[in-house]
This record gives C-alpha cells, sequence and structure tokens, in this order.
C-alpha cells in the first residue's frame, strides 16, 4: 500500500541512495536512462541528499553549462545543448540545471526581499490602521510653517527633544479662527498618516486651537463629536420655527444688553406677542442648571417659541453652552428653541441642537417675529394685485358687452325692421301700378264705349233734324198711341215743344 | 329671467346678434330675438354694476380695517 504514494522519482532516487549507479537504476526500473537522468533532475531541485555532481559532469562542462544557463535561462533543454559544445551531453546539462536549481533556491527559501512601496505600503497599513494614532489630540509648538499658495498649511510641531511633521489641509483650515504663526503653541486633531513618497509620517490636522484654550476646547470638540454621533444635530429632529408666534419665551440673563435688545427689536417689530422670561445665570457654574430648568418651564408655560440667548463673551464665558446637559434639555425641548448666543463667530454645543441658530441675541429676536410693517406692506401689495386682478376682468367684460351695444344692430334697432319697411313700401307701389293701369284699362274702354253709345242715343238723331214727340215722358211711336186733345211734348236739338193734337191721320209711312 | 350666468348670458347674446344680423329671420321672430338679446344685455350691465359694487365694497372694508389697525 506504501508503495502505490510513492512517486516515480521517489523510487529512482531511493535507488540512487543505495548507491546505485544510472545504468544500473535504468535496468532495473526498466526504463532508459535519460528518464532516470530527468527525476534525479527533478529530485534535486526538491530534495534534500547527497550528490557528488563532479561524479556526473566534468569540471570544465560544469562551467560552460552554468554560463549557457545564465544567457539562455534554464526553461529548455535543447536551447542549452543547442549553444553548447557537441560533447556535453543532455543527460550532463540536465543534472546540472536541477543542481543549480537546488543551490539557488536553498539559501534564500525563508526570506522575503521586498520592494520599497511593498514595506511603505505595510508600514502604512500598521500605522493607519491603528485606532490610537487615526484620533489623536497633540499640543506643540509650530516650526517651519509654509501656507502654499493659502491653500494648505504644512508645518512642524515640535517640542524640545521631538518633531512630528503636520498638514493641514484647506477643507480643513479655511474655517480657522485664527492664523497659525512660526513660534505658536497649539493644540492639534487629527490622524497619522504615512506619506510614500518621502517615506515620513506627518499628522493630517482637522482642527487647531491655540493651547491657552485647550482642555476646554476638547471637551468642546469632544462632546460635539459625541453628540452629533447621537444625532442630536440631526436636520429631521429640527423642529419649524412658528411664522406667527403669539407667546415667545426667553432664557437668559435679566442683565446685560441681550435682554434688552431683544424686547427692543420684538416690539418694534410684532408689538402684540406676548413675551415671557425665565431669568437664568449665562455664566458660571450654576448657569447650566438654570439655564436647561428654563427650557423645562417654558415648556409647561405653552409658549409658541423659545429664545436661548446671552450676549458676547470669552469662550469660559459662554462655556455652560456647551454642556450636555444643556444639549439634552434642547434636545428634549418640544417647543421650538431658537439660539443667539455671543457673536458671529461663536458656535456652541447649544447652538447645534437648537432647532435655529441665530448668530446674535438681536438676530434671535429678528428671526422670532416677523415684521408687522412689512407683513401689512405685503398684503397690501396682495390686496391691490387681487383689486387689479378682478377690475381688469369687469373691464374686460365691459369693453366685449360695449362693443356688442355699438353693433348697428344695437345702436339702429330700427333697421332691423327697415328691410321689412321697405319691401313693404316696395309691394305697395307695385300693387297701385297694378291698380292704377287697371283703372286706365277699364277708362279706355268706357269712353270707346261711350261713342258706340252716342250713336245709338235718340239724341244723336236730334242733331241730325229730328224730333222726339213724348206723352207723359213715353215716347210716341205709333199713331195709336195719340188721342185728339192730347197734349204732347217734341223734342228738339235745343228745346222742347208743347202742343196739342188737332188731327191725325193714320197712314202707311214705314 | 330664469337664473342665469353672466357668462350664459354674453354668450347668448352673441349668437342673438350674429342671427339678427344675417338677416334671414321672419318679422316676429326678429322681434322676439331682438327684445332677447336687449334684455340680455341689461341683465349683464346690471351683473357688471354689481361686481363693481361689491369688489368696491371689499375694497372699502379693508381700507377701514387697516385705518383702524395703524390709527
Amino acid at each position: 500500500m506504501p508503495k502505490k504514494r510513492i512517486s516515480t522519482e521517489d523510487k529512482t532516487l531511493l535507488l540512487f541512495k543505495q548507491g546505485k549507479t544510472l545504468d544500473e537504476i535504468a535496468k532495473i526500473r526498466e526504463l532508459v536512462k535519460s528518464t532516470i537522468v530527468g527525476h534525479l533532475s527533478k529530485s534535486l531541485e526538491t530534495q534534500e541528499f547527497d550528490f557528488d555532481i563532479n561524479k556526473f559532469v566534468e569540471l570544465s562542462h560544469q562551467e560552460l553549462i552554468r554560463k549557457a544557463i545564465s544567457s539562455v535561462g534554464d526553461k529548455k533543454l535543447r536551447d542549452l545543448k543547442n549553444v553548447l559544445p557537441e560533447d556535453i551531453s543532455y543527460d550532463e546539462i540536465e543534472l546540472m540545471r536541477g543542481f543549480l536549481k537546488k543551490r539557488e533556491t536553498k539559501p534564500n527559501s525563508n526570506i522575503k526581499i521586498y520592494s520599497i512601496d511593498e514595506i511603505t505600503t505595510y508600514i502604512k497599513n500598521l500605522i493607519e490602521r491603528n485606532e490610537v494614532l487615526q484620533d489623536v489630540w497633540v499640543k506643540g509648538e509650530i516650526s517651519n510653517f509654509t501656507h502654499y499658495g493659502g491653500k494648505h498649511m504644512y508645518f512642524d510641531l515640535k517640542e524640545e527633544n521631538s518633531i512630528i511633521r503636520c498638514a493641514m489641509f484647506y477643507r480643513s483650515n479655511m474655517n480657522l479662527e485664527f492664523k497659525p504663526k512660526e513660534g505658536m503653541e497649539i493644540i492639534v486633531k487629527g490622524h497619522v498618516e504615512v506619506y510614500k513618497r518621502r517615506g515620513n509620517y506627518q499628522i493630517i490636522v482637522e482642527e487647531m486651537q491655540l493651547a491657552g484654550k485647550g482642555k476646554l476646547y476638547i471637551k468642546f470638540l469632544q462632546l460635539k463629536e459625541k453628540l452629533e454621533k447621537e444625532g442630536l444635530f440631526k436636520k429631521e429632529f429640527k423642529k419649524p420655527i412658528p411664522k406667527f408666534p403669539k407667546v415667545i419665551g426667553i432664557v437668559t440673563s435679566l442683565e446685560g444688553a441681550a435682554i434688552r435688545d431683544i424686547i427692543k427689536i420684538i416690539k418694534r417689530r410684532y408689538p402684540h406677542v406676548k413675551i415671557l422670561i425665565y431669568p437664568s445665570f449665562v455664566q458660571g457654574n450654576e448657569a447650566k442648571y438654570t439655564l436647561s430648568k428654563g427650557i423645562e418651564i417654558l415648556n409647561k408655560l405653552n409658549v409658541d417659541v423659545i429664545i436661548f440667548t446671552r450676549g458676547g463673551g470669552s469662550f469660559e464665558d459662554l462655556w455652560p453652552f456647551n454642556e450636555e446637559i444643556i444639549a439634552r434639555a434642547i434636545f428634549k425641548s418640544t417647543i421650538p428653541i431658537i439660539t443667539g448666543i455671543g457673536h458671529e463667530i461663536d458656535f456652541t454645543i447649544a447652538d447645534f441642537v437648537a432647532d435655529k441658530r441665530a448668530p446674535t441675541p438681536s438676530a434671535a429676536a429678528e428671526l422670532v417675529v416677523p415684521n408687522e410693517i412689512e407683513i401689512s406692506n405685503n398684503l397690501a401689495n396682495f390686496g391691490n394685485k387681487l383689486y387689479k386682478y378682478l377690475i381688469n376682468i369687469v373691464e374686460s367684460y365691459k369693453k366685449q358687452i360695449f362693443y356688442i351695444q355699438n353693433r348697428p344692430l344695437f345702436k339702429r334697432p330700427f333697421s332691423l325692421i327697415e328691410q321689412y319697411r321697405q319691401n313693404l313700401d316696395e309691394k305697395t307701389i307695385q300693387l297701385k301700378q297694378i291698380l292704377f293701369n287697371k283703372i286706365e284699362i277699364q277708362k279706355r274702354e268706357f269712353k270707346g264705349f261711350k261713342g258706340k253709345l252716342n250713336a245709338l242715343s235718340p239724341y244723336g238723331v236730334l242733331n241730325r233734324g229730328y224730333t222726339l214727340t213724348l206723352k207723359e215722358d213715353k215716347i210716341i211711336s205709333s199713331i195709336k198711341n195719340i188721342n185728339l186733345g192730347d197734349v204732347v211734348s217734341t223734342i228738339v236739338k235745343d228745346g222742347e215743344i208743347k202742343s196739342k193734337i188737332q188731327n191725325k191721320n193714320e197712314r202707311e209711312i214705314i | 329671467m330664469k337664473e342665469k350666468s353672466f357668462e350664459e348670458a354674453l354668450e347668448k347674446i352673441e349668437k342673438i346678434t350674429e342671427k339678427l344680423e344675417e338677416g334671414n329671420l321672419p318679422l316676429k321672430e326678429s322681434i322676439e330675438n331682438f327684445k332677447e338679446g336687449t334684455e340680455l344685455l341689461k341683465f349683464c350691465n346690471n351683473e357688471l354694476k354689481e361686481a363693481e359694487m361689491s369688489i368696491q365694497k371689499i375694497v372699502d372694508e379693508n381700507e377701514k380695517i387697516k385705518l383702524k389697525k395703524f390709527k
């Protein structure tokens, strides 16, 4: 069973170690000699055993092969054979190659050689992954200060026997409250980095403070960091400031200009508001308690907004506003809080937690109430606009109606029936014409008729000398109609003759 | 006249005017339309007058408030 695990090279090596010659091993293993040489060469590379190269490769050949390997490499036997004299065999080359490889690797096997970059990166990682070195406060004196192009600052921080390189980049130094100068005693907060190009380490400074403020300032920064991590400064917790407060609470000292300024400004801008003041210490050891108590009390008094304020002072004077108890009280307040602490450049913890920070007490007063005159002006403006808008609508309708009323139809409404009248007139004339014509025709007809009638009239014959004789207005047309003694009328052209009948003779006339 | 809006009335006036100006209506209908148009015009004029008056009233009332406040 164990035999199975033994490799073919190891079998050869075993025989070799027993003192067999290469030819003997080839015979025993029933392999060609070159294969046995290959096994042995491989074993030389990987294992330790007694092997005298001189027994297998001539000394002069050894040197030649060594040179050939260094010029063409040892990858391919054929390449080596080609550059070597004919009398050096493949076996010699192969054994020599294995022998040299073993010599080469053996002494170096436990040593790692680093490149400069590798070792520097290693050091860099050691330093930059170290928690302590990533958040350090260091105090020292500035030397070799440079401020290239007003951007990044480079300097050494030194004390008697030590020095450390520092860099403060623009994004960190742009808000610096003072100008660092040679010889200044400062405290920096930062992290240590390795600068590969120079192979040195340096502090990348995030914050810098004059050493005078020292401990308090560090305390301030630490608390700020802590509360920030807790989320006390988060925007989502900021309560909106009411636009039109009815009652304003103020926590501040009754002495000092701050409260007077605030009241003056509020009264001027928005006189109807009620002000509740919680008098408090604003500096000293007691201040933090009375200040936080003020917030608590005003929360119970239903004020709409709280001004948390004090006038200007030194960093130490303003210190109570950097106390954790104050931060907690502000955060807990259900009523929105505006801070106005010190001057514009002063930032306190209270400012960060507050719902709104005003740079000064006066600014806080201006923020807390609207300007009534401004409002009424705005309203008046708005009212004017609204009025103009309405008037415009009305005016445009008026125009529309005016236009309609001025159209001919409404301006001269009788024109509406004029056409009918005209039509009627025309018809009347036509009708008259027709009648007139008719009458004319009849007149003419009548004339003709009259002529005819004249011709037929008994009077017609009178003109021709004939007479008519009437008895009692009846024409006497026969002798039989007359008796003797009758009075008759004879009508001539120009008169009437009365006569008495004396005689009558009947005879044939016609 | 039944309840109607100013805009409706105005629209109707336009229609009536057009119809009358075309002049294809029988006399009786013309007169009826003319009568309606005139009445609508009167209605619109009144509406406008009332609107103006109410605007003025609102403005006056506001003036009063303002004066009272800033006296």
